[in-house]
């Protein structure tokens, strides 16, 4: 079948699976099968750390197996659809519905439609209450923490750390399954493991006005639920080979968690919150796993991956480390997000040992006033240090990121951003080296605040799109005298969906399968988001976006 | 300030999930001696090319829907995971130095791509057997060969190709009579659908063979006499639908007819 679908599409290498480090199992010689579903294409859930952990976590089981799937692009999809064939799991290339598991991973709201998609491609009804059997539908990642908005379309949401509980609720289901058990009875026993929400057993309870006034668990069922989390990361399930993609991925290099959680409680951020408490990995482990990794993939580049990694309290001497080790083998180190109030000469002379990849900062807004609002404490002055420490050591471009639309912010806050991007400017290229010939340039990345639930601001109503539109005019104002400054700005329309969602509670449940039968899909990309649809959709059941996102 | 330096500020995970934050510089075992960064500064530069090895390499299986840029990338990566003495570009950011053939067009397989390959060590054929241990199944070395380091580049060597397709949807014997009209033709006007627009070129032009060989439309083509056909496009001329296309060859050719591999 698949060199004729292959021979019509586009990028047909994303879809042929077989890659250097896959597992592949006999499907026979399992008794648990579990397929993990990446809500976008393969070229992004390639590069998702969570999935490979998962994989690796339950592959290491030999019962058990753990294949992968991703959303596939229109021209595929629709020629799936013309042959009759189901959406099919990357590995053994069977359709999802012989699994016994479909894990959905929640990275971002815009993605929830694709799940919907994912669903209706693979045959299985979108209404939970409309199943029979198996697979049982099951979402976990970062998403989970606010799960109502999906709570029709899955049977069982993960909340923490994963890479035990996909594992323990695999076996389950197989128990049961063997034992004759009834879905609802597999519900049942599930709902009974800590961390895992079935929403089949809560119901939302509304007040007089409509609105959302508390959720009422059925008998015996935990009327709390306590996410998950792993207390050592010294005994993660970090898989020492990963599955080499052959196309190019979104992040094309070796992936290596070096901590889990950030404690600095910046105000806006869900991660800092969901992730807590800060779990470090010791630096003989995170050794021992590059070394693994980098014979085992061939990648140039190590990531370091966390919410904040310069914070890791052995960054500069594992650097050193890492770069004395690798760098003849030309492999470089590279540090994907940057606290400029951690950033250092020192740091900055380790990033830049093999390549320079670009190098961003997050100071989050303009002024003082407003970091200290958001509790990001960062001062000017280590922002400058940081920029310094940068040109010095060569860098010609880096990027910062601001966010606009913050609780308390005004129109002078604003034009903070333009002021600091002045001094930044003036700072870079005091310390430019006179030998460095390339231009200066300095990308602002500008998104809009998005409250999320459970952090400190989820009570703040988001900007109107207008007023976000005006502070994006004005911010383009103010920078505009400098030429080596460029801003590009997060889509309005897709920030308030995206607040509206992150926010949302049950009754957006039948909105969203609305919205994916108007055509809403891949909503996180420009050319596939249609705000006009998600309108239609939220008028069809008598709310609209604006009401849930402010 | 956050809870590892100021104190507890009271958010009530730990006690809910029985569990604390896990500092390295909390526990002496993971703390690591501060590092003498000034010292480690001193990089040995990335070595530079002393030999050049040319390899002929198969691309088959579903390797072949790969992209171009796609082997190349695996290609790197397989470098790195051999172990093999690789030489790097000098500059700012080193790369492995390697360079290829032709481009591989998705969904074509076949047994004579080229690339050569630098190594900053003397290496011998059998360590070539590395390489070939970290390709993945439908990327195979079918010969190597050490090369002058000062040969002409692949890109500018290998000027010649030829292709076997196979069709459907068609009757071979018109397929022949077709291949034969254009064969025999001055030149063949061919409007050619790039992404933004179109452009006319002749297919004849670079065309030195056109016909059917044992049930196979199969064509020869010269790549630096204007735009080279592609394999769709011969096979709409000659009016047949494509299951599976094959490039039997990637070689060099003189104007007096002499095909020879870039060796």
């Amino acid at each position: 079948m698949d060199n004729e679908l292959l021979a019509r599409v586009e990028r047909p290498g994303q879809y042929i699976g077989n890659e250097v480090g896959a597992v592949k199992k006999d499907w026979e010689a399992v008794q648990g099968r579990m397929v993990f579903a990446f809500p976008d294409t393969y070229e992004i859930g390639m590069s998702n750390l969570g999935m490979r952990i998962i994989y690796e976590a339950i592959n290491r089981e030999p019962e058990l197996l753990c294949e992968r799937t991703f959303t596939p692009l229109d021209d595929m999809a629709a020629l799936m659809k013309e042959k009759g064939m189901p959406l099919f799991s990357w590995e053994s290339r069977r359709p999802l519905k012989d699994f016994d598991m479909i894990g959905f991973t929640l990275q971002y709201e815009m993605s929830y439609t694709n799940i919907l998609y994912m669903l209706e491609l693979a045959g299985i009804p979108l209404d939970r209450r409309e199943r029979t059997g198996l697979p049982l539908i099951v979402a976990g990642g970062s998403c989970a923490y606010n799960p109502e908005p999906l709570a029709d379309a899955i049977d069982i949401f993960i909340i923490g750390d994963g890479e035990f509980i996909d594992t323990e609720l695999l076996r389950l289901v197989v128990k049961m399954r063997d034992a004759g058990a009834s879905r609802r009875e597999i519900l049942r026993a599930a709902a009974d493991i800590p961390g895992l929400y079935v929403p089949e057993f809560y119901t939302p309870q509304y007040d007089e006005n409509g609105k959302y006034s508390g959720m009422e668990a059925a008998d015996g069922v935990p009327q709390r639920i306590v996410k998950r989390c792993l207390p050592d990361m010294d005994d993660d399930v970090f898989p020492d080979k990963q599955i080499l993609p052959y196309t190019q991925t979104v992040h094309d290099r070796v992936m290596l968690e070096v901590m889990r959680g950030c404690e600095r409680g910046c105000r806006f951020c869900q991660a800092g919150i969901i992730y807590r408490p800060v779990r470090e990995k010791s630096p003989q482990k995170l050794m021992e796993q590059a070394r693994k990794l980098v014979d085992a993939t061939g990648y140039e580049e190590i990531g370091l991956i966390s919410l904040s990694t310069a914070d890791y309290s052995q960054v500069v001497p594992m650097m050193v480390g890492m770069n004395s080790e690798f760098r003849d083998r030309g492999v470089g180190v590279a540090l994907p997000s940057l606290r400029v109030d951690a950033f250092s000469v020192d740091l900055a002379s380790q990033v830049c040992q093999v390549r320079k990849s670009g190098l961003t900062f997050a100071p989050e807004a303009g002024s003082q006033r407003m970091r200290d609002v958001i509790n990001k404490g960062v001062q000017e002055e280590d922002l400058f240090a940081a920029v310094g420490a940068a040109f010095s050591q060569g860098y010609t471009t880096i990027k910062l990121y601001f966010m606009i639309g913050l609780p308390y912010e005004t129109m002078e806050d604003i034009a903070a951003i333009g002021e600091l991007c002045k001094k930044v400017l003036a700072i870079a290229r005091r310390n430019k080296p006179a030998d460095v010939k390339k231009q200066i340039r300095i990308n602002l990345g500008v998104s809009s605040f998005v409250p999320k639930c459970n952090t400190p601001f989820q009570w703040f109503g988001q900007n109107t799109p207008e007023q976000l539109k005006e502070k994006q005019r004005y911010l383009i104002e103010c920078v505009k005298p400098l030429r080596p400054v460029s801003v590009s700005f997060h889509d309005v329309p897709i920030s308030q969906l995206e607040a509206a969602l992150a926010r949302g509670d049950r009754r957006l449940a039948p909105v969203l399968k609305t919205a994916y039968q108007l055509g809403c899909r891949f909503d996180g990309w420009d050319e596939y988001f249609d705000p006009k649809k998600w309108e239609q959709a939220f008028a069809e059941h008598g709310y609209t976006i604006a009401q849930f996102a402010e | 300030m956050d809870c590892r330096e100021g104190g507890c500020t009271g958010c009530g995970v730990c006690p809910a999930l029985g569990v604390k934050n896990m500092l390295c510089s909390d526990d002496p075992a993971r703390v690591l001696p501060p590092a003498d960064i000034t010292s480690r500064m001193k990089q040995t530069p990335p070595a530079a090319a002393v030999c050049r090895w040319r390899v002929r390499l198969a691309v088959e299986g579903p390797l072949m829907w790969l992209s171009h840029l796609d082997l190349l990338s695996t290609m790197e990566k397989a470098l790195r995971r051999s172990k093999l003495p690789l030489a790097f570009t000098q500059g700012f950011n080193p790369h492995i130095q390697m360079s290829w053939g032709p481009a591989h067009p998705v969904g074509i397989y076949g047994d004579c791509e080229w690339l050569d390959i630098m190594f900053g060590a003397p290496i011998t054929v059998a360590d070539l057997d590395k390489l070939q241990a970290q390709l993945p199944d439908g990327m195979r070395i079918v010969e190597a060969r050490e090369v002058d380091m000062r040969a002409a580049a692949l890109m500018a060597a290998v000027n010649y190709a030829e292709y076997r397709l196979q069709l459907t949807d068609c009757d071979m014997a018109q397929v022949a009579e077709k291949a034969a009209e254009v064969m025999a033709a001055e030149s063949w006007p061919y409007t050619r659908k790039l992404p933004k627009e179109s452009k006319t070129i002749d297919l004849r032009a670079p065309l030195l063979k056109l016909m059917v060989e044992d049930g196979a439309l199969v064509f020869a083509c010269r790549l630096d006499k204007g735009s080279a056909p592609r394999p769709q496009e011969l096979a709409a001329v000659c009016g047949g639908k494509l299951v599976k296309v094959q490039r039997s060859m990637l070689a060099v050719a003189t104007d007096d007819g002499g095909i020879t591999l870039p060796w």
